[in-house]
Order: structure tokens, then C-alpha cells, then sequence
């Protein structure tokens, strides 16, 4: 509402009515602030700024843990990251503003080490990766090699109506376990690529970076895992409703 | 496949396959529409893509799922760690890791 008010304002341009526009969009913003501090409120059960290492195990261990695992698919590996944070948190205590809670706090410790550990791992093997071994090999079943339409999706083969919206999917637990599921079937690098850009949404360039590939390398990579998520996704969910 | 009868079933049809002779394959759509969630396209792929997935259905389809996957990770990441469906003992830290940080951080805690 405000983002109209202040496109209408800027439209007929009349200092009156953008004077409007401006303070809705303030009222806005701190309605917003407010009510984040509620929830923020709400997940801290210790007081805030005050921090209790020695509980840390108890309390935020297994979310990060599970944090850490969705994101490496590594028991192991996602067990020393969570050791690791648990150090590095310890070390930097004192610079714990409190101004969010401990567990968003040691989250965005974890980032960066499991950031360091797909770091680590994309060192270890400087590969180029080779893209004919990466085509799906439903995906390639998808499309006509021959006859009057090449490249073009088979009749039988072309994606499904899921009938469904996507909160109603959201919904449903099964979609969660159907996904789990197939983001565990992708390649190691595909997923990590696809999980970095989707679920922590972190900008192209660093993935790159962080993963060693070439910007067109990406690309195919997230094509790719798209194209499979979805074929998986239709095959193990939406064939099964 | 149905039979088309009305004469404006047969012109779109016509149409379709006219425009479809003309616009890149499925294959390159899907792909391009990918590469559209990462990048902007250049002008002339942007076209090619809005053109073809204005006669073909599968590819619409496609385009909004690859949305719902996208949106499904990015508008609730906490669900995917909560939904669980694996053995049990799988989702939390190993008896074994716990008493290690735990010690770990009782030692250091006691130091600092």
C-alpha cells in the first residue's frame, strides 16, 4: 500500500500527496520493526545479551546440527562444522552484541563454516566439470531426438498438471519429504550449487568463487538440478497423490 | 489426440505450428528459463521464450514448477529441516559429539 501510495505520489507529483506517501512508508517500516522484535522476543528463552556456553550443546545443538546436514548431506562433516562453530562462538563471545538471539547468532557462524567446508571441498578436486556425464538421463528421455518436433517434449513424457497451488503444496508434509528426497539423489556439486543459490540465496558470483566452477558452468549446473528436482519431484510426489 | 472442428481450432493450430517452426526447442526453452532466475536474458531470448510459452503448455508447466521448487526453498528454508522423515537418531548430534563439545566447551568456558 505504501509502494502505491508513493508511485501515485510520484506520478502526479504534488508535494502533498508524497508527503503522504513518505509517512505511510515510515508507519509501515516501523509496524514491520515492531513486530520482528516480537518474534525476536519470543525466541530468546535466556536473557538476552547474556550468554550460557555450557548450554549451547543442549539447546541449539541438534537444530544446528540439522541446519548443518540438509546443507552438506555429510553426518560427519556436519558434525565438525558444528564444532567448529561452537569454538569460533566461544572465541568471539564477547563480541555477541545481543541485539539477536543466540541461535540466529551461532547460525550465521555455521554459515560461514559450512561455506569454508564447500570451499575445501571444491579445492581438493580442481576438476572442470564435464557436462555431457551431468545430463540427466530422464531429462534426455524428456525431449524427441527424432521425427518432426527434435528437441521438443514428448507427448507422453511432457511435465504433468500438478493441480495444485503452490501453498497447498507447501502444506503438505509429503512435498517436504518428496523434495528432501530428491535434493539428496542430486550430485554432490549440483547440490551444493542449488542449495546455496535457493536456500541461502547467496548471490552467483560467490558460488562460483566458492565452488571453483565457471560462471556458464553454473548455469547448466542449476539447469540441471532443476530439470531433475522437478522430474523427481513429479515422479515420487505428484504421480503418487 | 481430439478432433479440432471449429475453423478457429484449425487457424491456431496452424498458427501454433507456424510459430513453433520458428522458436527455439523445449529443450533450449527449459534451459533458457532457468538461466532467467540467475541472470537477465538478452532482449531476443526473452521474446523467443514469452512466444513459445504462449503455445506450449508443457514448457508453461515446467516454468511454474522450477517457480514452486524455487519459491518452496526460499519462502520456508526451515521446513526442509524440520520435516523429518529419516531414522531416528540421524536428525540430532551422536551421543558421542555431545559429551565431546560439551567438555570442550565446559574447558574453555572455565579458562576464558
Amino acid at each position: 500500500m505504501a509502494m502505491k501510495a508513493l508511485l501515485f505520489s510520484v506520478a502526479t507529483g504534488s508535494k502533498c500527496v508524497s508527503a503522504l506517501g513518505v509517512f505511510a512508508l515510515m508507519y509501515r517500516q516501523e509496524r514491520r520493526a515492531g513486530s520482528e522484535s516480537l518474534i525476536e522476543k519470543d525466541k530468546v528463552t535466556s536473557r538476552p545479551g547474556a550468554l550460557d556456553p555450557a548450554e549451547w550443546v543442549d539447546k541449539h545443538g541438534d537444530y544446528l546440527y540439522r541446519f548443518a546436514r540438509v546443507r552438506l548431506r555429510d553426518d560427519g562433516l556436519a558434525e565438525d562444522c558444528v564444532q567448529e562453530t561452537f569454538l569460533a562462538a566461544l572465541k568471539a563471545r564477547a563480541s555477541f552484541a545481543g541485539n539477536s538471539s543466540e541461535r540466529t547468532w551461532l547460525t550465521g557462524i555455521l554459515k560461514h563454516k559450512i561455506t569454508d567446508a564447500f570451499r575445501a571441498q571444491g579445492r581438493e578436486k580442481l576438476v572442470n566439470l564435464d557436462l555431457e556425464v551431468l545430463l540427466p538421463v530422464e531429462s534426455a528421455d524428456l525431449f524427441q531426438r527424432h521425427g518432426e518436433w527434435p528437441g521438443h517434449f514428448k507427448a507422453v513424457e511432457g511435465p504433468a498438471d500438478w493441480s495444485m497451488s503452490p501453498e497447498e503444496a507447501y502444506e503438505r508434509n509429503e512435498f517436504w519429504l518428496a523434495l528432501k528426497k530428491c535434493l539428496d539423489l542430486l550430485p554432490p556439486k549440483m547440490a551444493k550449487a542449488f542449495i546455496l543459490r535457493e536456500l541461502d540465496q547467496v548471490p552467483a558470483s560467490e558460488i562460483v568463487e566458492t565452488l571453483n566452477i565457471s560462471q556458464s558452468n553454473f548455469w547448466v549446473l542449476m539447469h540441471r538440478a532443476r530439470a531433475q528436482l522437478r522430474y523427481c519431484l513429479e515422479r515420487s510426489w505428484a504421480a503418487a497423490r | 489426440m481430439s478432433k479440432i472442428r471449429s475453423l478457429f481450432g484449425r487457424v491456431k493450430l496452424a498458427f501454433n505450428f507456424w510459430l513453433g517452426r520458428r522458436l527455439p526447442s523445449c529443450e533450449v526453452v527449459t534451459r533458457m528459463m532457468s538461466d532467467a532466475m540467475d541472470r537477465r536474458l538478452p532482449l531476443k531470448e526473452r521474446i523467443q521464450v514469452k512466444l513459445h510459452l504462449m503455445i506450449c503448455v508443457w514448457c508453461t508447466r515446467y516454468g511454474e514448477q522450477i517457480v514452486l521448487v524455487r519459491n518452496a526453498l526460499r519462502q520456508h528454508p526451515d521446513k526442509l529441516t524440520q520435516s523429518d522423515p529419516a531414522p531416528k537418531g540421524s536428525d540430532s548430534l551422536s551421543p558421542d559429539a555431545r559429551d565431546r563439545m560439551k567438555k570442550m566447551l565446559g574447558d574453555k568456558g572455565d579458562t576464558n
